[in-house]
C-alpha cells in the first residue's frame, strides 16, 4: 500500500513539475544555427566583437535562439511555414534552400525597407541581395558568407621544401600530387563529395565554367567540365585527393587537415579557425588562408554560400523581427559580427582596421569575395541534382565509367529537374 | 575434450559478442577523456593522460544540455509510468476477458503498430500545433507511452496469461473486488513484466530523436536533440564534446539497467520456456 502511494506520488509530483512550463516574457523566436547565435552575441572564447544583440534585447526582448544543424533548420522552418501561424519569427536561411515556392511562404521585405531603412543598406553585397530578390521583391538580408579559400599546411609544405603558392590552379592541381609523391602518408586536397559537391563545383569554376548558372543553363556535358572530371580523377588516382573523398564527410576533411594527412582544402576562410585552434589541431598557426588560385581566364574561381535572415510569411511577430535584423546589418554591426567569425557581408568591412588588425586573410578573402560565384542556384529540385552530380562523379572515380559518360549521365539525368521557365 | 571445446566455443562466442556489444560504447567513453587533438591520431593512443575538458566545455558551450537532460529525465519517467500503467491495465483485460470488440481492438493494437512513425508524425504536426501541445512535454509523453503501449500490452497480456486463474477464483471467492484483485493479486505477480515494459519505454523516450526533432522547438527539448546539434555541418564536429555529451547521456540508462538488472532478466526470459 506504501508502495502504490509513493508511486502515485511520485507521479503527481512529476507531473506537476513537467507541465509547469514558464511562459516567457516578450521575446522573439530566432531559428538559426549556434553559430549565428555565437557571432551575434560574441560568445565564443577569443572573439573580439562582443554581443552585438545587447542594446536590441535592452530596448526590445529576449531573443529566444532556437539552434539546430543546417538540413534541421530548413526542416524545421519550412515545416513551420505551413502552418497558418508559425513559431519561427526570424530564420536565417541558406542560399541552397532557395526555390520559387518558398518565397511563397517569406515576407517580401521591400516595405519594411522603404518605412524602416537598414542603415547603409546599399553597403550589402549586391550580388548577395540580387540572389534573394524573386520577382521584383527582396525576401532575404544577407548576413553571412562562406567563400572558398585555398587552405593549405605551410609547415608540411615547407617540409617538402615547397615555398610558394602555384598562381593558377592547373599548376596547384600538380603540387596537390607532388605532395603525395613525396610523403605517401600525405595527401593532397582533404575534400569531399557527399549531397553538396562543393569540391567539383569549384574544380568546375576553376576549369572555366560554371556548372549550373544562375538562370538555369546546365553545363555540365561542355569540354571545360569534362576536363574538369577528368582533372577530378587524375587528383584521386595519384594521391592529390584523399582517398575517402567518395565516403567522407566534413569531419573527415577537418580531421585530416587537423592531422596532417593532408596538406590543401577548397573550403570556407572562416574554417581556418577551427584548423588551427591549439586544443583541436595538431597543427596549430600553420594553416594557412589564399585566394584559389586563378583560372585559365585569370579570374580567382571562389564558390561561396550566402546565409540570409528571412521572416516567414506566417509570423507572429514581424515587426520586431525587422527591427533585429536592422539591427544585425548595420555596418557596425558587420564589423563586430566579423570579428566574432562572421563572413562579413558588406565588402566595405573588410576595409574596416579592426578587421585589418585581426584577420591576416582579409586582403585575400575581399578579393574571393569579390570575384565568388554561388556555385549552385536554388531550386526545387537542387538536393536531387547534387545528388545526381556526386553519384555520377563518384562512378566516373570507382572505374565504372569514363569523365565524359558521367558528364552525358548528368546532363541528361539532371536537365528534367531544372525549371523550365 | 569435446566437453573442453563446447566449454570454449561459448567462451569465444560470449567474447566476441561482448567485444562487439562493448566496443562502441567503450570508444565513446575513453575518447570523451581525450582532447579532440589525439582523438584521431593513427595509430590511438591506447595509454593517455585524460582531461575533463571536454565535460567543461559541453558546459560552457551548450550550457543548457543539462537542463535538456532535464526535460529527457521528466519526459521519459512521465512516459513509462503512463505507458505501464496503461499496458498493465490493458493486458489484464486482454487476458482475463472474451469479446468481439477486444479481439478487434486488439488486432487494431497490432496493426497500428505496423505503420512506420513518420507516417503517423507528418499529419500529426499541424493538429498538435492547433491543439498548442507543441513544444511542451504533453506530446513527447503521450507519443512515447503510445508509441510503445502496444507492445507491452501484448508483454504484459503473456505475463497475466501464465498468473493461475486458480487465484483469480480464491480471491474472489474470499470477497476480493475486481480492483483488489489487480493490486494484490495480478499486478505483484506480473512485476518483472512491468519492469520490462518499464525498461522498453525508458530507453526508447532517453534516446529518441525524430519525434522530439519534431514537435519541439525550446521548451520541451531533450538531450538527443543537443547531441545531433554538436554533430554540426558548418563549423566541423568537436568529437572530444560530443562524446563527452554521450557518455553524460549514457549514465542514467546504464544505472537504469544495471538497478534493474536481475528482474528485467527474468522479465525477458519469463514465458520463453513453458511447462
Amino acid at each position: 500500500m506504501k508502495k502504490s502511494i509513493g508511486l502515485l506520488a511520485l507521479a503527481a509530483s512529476l507531473s506537476l513539475s513537467v507541465f509547469a512550463v514558464p511562459a516567457s516574457a516578450q521575446s522573439i523566436n530566432v531559428l538559426g544555427h549556434r553559430v549565428h547565435q555565437s557571432v551575434s552575441t560574441g560568445e565564443s572564447a577569443g572573439t573580439t566583437g562582443g554581443d552585438v544583440t545587447e542594446t536590441w534585447r535592452a530596448e526590445n526582448g529576449d531573443i529566444n535562439w532556437i539552434t539546430a544543424d543546417v538540413t534541421p533548420i530548413h526542416d524545421r522552418l519550412f515545416r513551420e511555414m505551413t502552418l497558418d501561424a508559425g513559431n519561427i519569427d526570424l530564420a536565417f536561411f541558406l542560399n541552397r534552400f532557395v526555390s520559387p515556392d518558398v518565397f511563397e511562404l517569406l515576407e517580401p521585405l521591400d516595405g519594411y525597407q522603404a518605412e524602416s531603412p537598414i542603415e547603409a543598406f546599399d553597403g550589402l553585397s549586391q550580388g548577395m541581395r540580387d540572389a534573394m530578390t524573386y520577382d521584383g521583391k527582396l525576401y532575404g538580408i544577407p548576413f553571412r558568407h562562406a567563400t572558398n579559400a585555398l587552405l593549405y599546411n605551410s609547415k608540411i609544405l615547407a617540409d617538402q621544401g615547397i615555398d610558394s603558392i602555384p598562381e593558377t590552379f592547373a599548376e596547384l592541381v600538380d603540387m596537390a600530387i607532388a605532395i603525395h609523391e613525396n610523403d605517401p602518408e600525405v595527401y593532397g586536397f582533404a575534400n569531399h563529395s557527399g549531397t553538396s559537391p562543393t569540391f567539383i563545383l569549384n574544380l568546375a569554376l576553376a576549369h572555366g565554367v560554371q556548372f549550373l548558372e544562375p538562370d538555369y543553363t546546365l553545363n555540365a556535358d561542355t569540354p571545360e567540365f569534362i576536363e574538369t572530371l577528368e582533372t577530378l580523377k587524375r587528383l584521386y588516382d595519384n594521391g592529390g585527393l584523399v582517398q575517402d573523398y567518395i565516403s567522407g564527410t566534413l569531419d573527415t576533411i577537418i580531421a585530416d587537415m587537423q592531422n596532417g594527412r593532408a596538406a590543401l582544402s577548397l573550403n570556407p576562410f572562416g574554417r581556418v579557425a577551427v584548423l588551427n585552434d591549439a586544443e583541436l589541431s595538431r597543427f596549430p598557426g600553420d594553416i594557412k588562408a589564399v585566394a584559389v588560385p586563378a583560372d585559365p581566364n585569370g579570374v580567382t574561381p571562389a564558390q561561396t554560400e550566402v546565409w540570409y535572415m528571412v521572416i516567414p510569411k506566417n509570423s507572429t511577430n514581424k515587426d520586431l523581427a525587422w527591427s533585429l535584423i536592422r539591427a544585425l546589418s548595420s555596418p557596425d554591426a558587420t564589423v563586430r559580427e566579423a570579428l566574432n567569425g562572421n563572413g562579413p557581408v558588406r565588402p566595405a568591412a573588410y576595409q574596416d582596421p579592426r578587421i585589418v588588425e585581426t584577420n591576416p586573410a582579409a586582403e585575400e578573402e575581399a578579393l574571393s569575395v569579390e570575384s565568388a560565384k554561388v556555385a549552385f542556384p536554388g531550386f526545387d529540385q537542387a538536393a536531387r541534382a547534387q545528388e545526381i552530380l556526386s553519384e555520377e562523379a563518384d562512378a566516373m572515380l570507382l572505374g565504372r565509367q569514363t569523365a565524359a559518360e558521367a558528364a552525358a549521365n548528368m546532363q541528361a539525368r539532371i536537365s528534367p529537374l531544372l525549371p523550365t521557365n | 575434450m569435446r566437453k573442453f571445446i563446447g566449454r570454449f566455443g561459448k567462451a569465444l562466442a560470449v567474447g566476441l559478442i561482448s567485444v562487439w556489444s562493448l566496443f562502441p560504447i567503450a570508444y565513446v567513453v575513453l575518447n570523451a577523456f581525450k582532447q579532440h587533438r589525439d582523438i584521431f591520431v593513427f595509430p590511438p593512443d591506447v595509454i593517455f593522460t585524460p582531461t575533463f575538458d571536454n565535460f567543461i566545455s559541453i558546459a560552457e558551450v551548450y550550457p543548457q544540455f543539462f537542463g535538456y537532460m532535464l526535460n529527457s529525465l521528466l519526459i521519459s519517467v512521465s512516459a513509462t509510468l503512463v505507458c505501464v500503467v496503461a499496458s498493465a491495465l490493458a493486458g489484464y483485460v486482454y487476458s482475463r476477458f472474451r469479446g468481439k470488440a477486444l479481439a478487434a481492438s486488439a488486432f487494431y493494437l497490432v496493426a497500428i503498430r505496423l505503420l512506420p512513425p513518420l507516417v503517423i508524425t507528418i499529419p500529426l504536426f499541424p493538429w498538435v500545433n492547433i491543439l498548442g501541445l507543441a513544444d511542451t512535454y504533453w506530446v513527447l509523453i503521450a507519443l512515447y507511452a503510445a508509441f510503445w503501449l502496444p507492445l507491452n500490452v501484448l508483454i504484459m497480456k503473456e505475463f497475466i496469461d501464465q498468473i493461475p486463474r486458480s487465484l483469480d477464483e480464491s480471491a474472489i471467492i474470499d470477497g476480493a473486488s475486481e480492483w483488489q484483485l489487480l493490486r494484490h493479486i495480478i499486478l505483484p505477480l506480473s512485476a518483472q513484466g512491468m519492469v520490462a515494459c518499464a525498461v522498453f519505454v525508458f530507453v526508447f523516450s532517453w534516446n529518441e530523436y525524430v519525434y522530439a526533432f519534431i514537435f519541439t522547438i525550446q521548451n520541451a527539448k531533450t538531450t538527443p536533440l543537443v547531441l545531433a546539434e554538436i554533430m554540426d555541418s558548418v563549423t566541423g564536429t568537436n568529437y572530444g564534446v560530443l562524446f563527452a555529451a554521450a557518455t553524460i547521456q549514457l549514465i542514467p540508462v546504464v544505472l537504469l539497467v544495471l538497478v534493474l538488472q536481475r528482474q528485467l532478466v527474468a522479465g525477458l526470459t519469463a514465458g520463453a520456456v513453458k511447462g
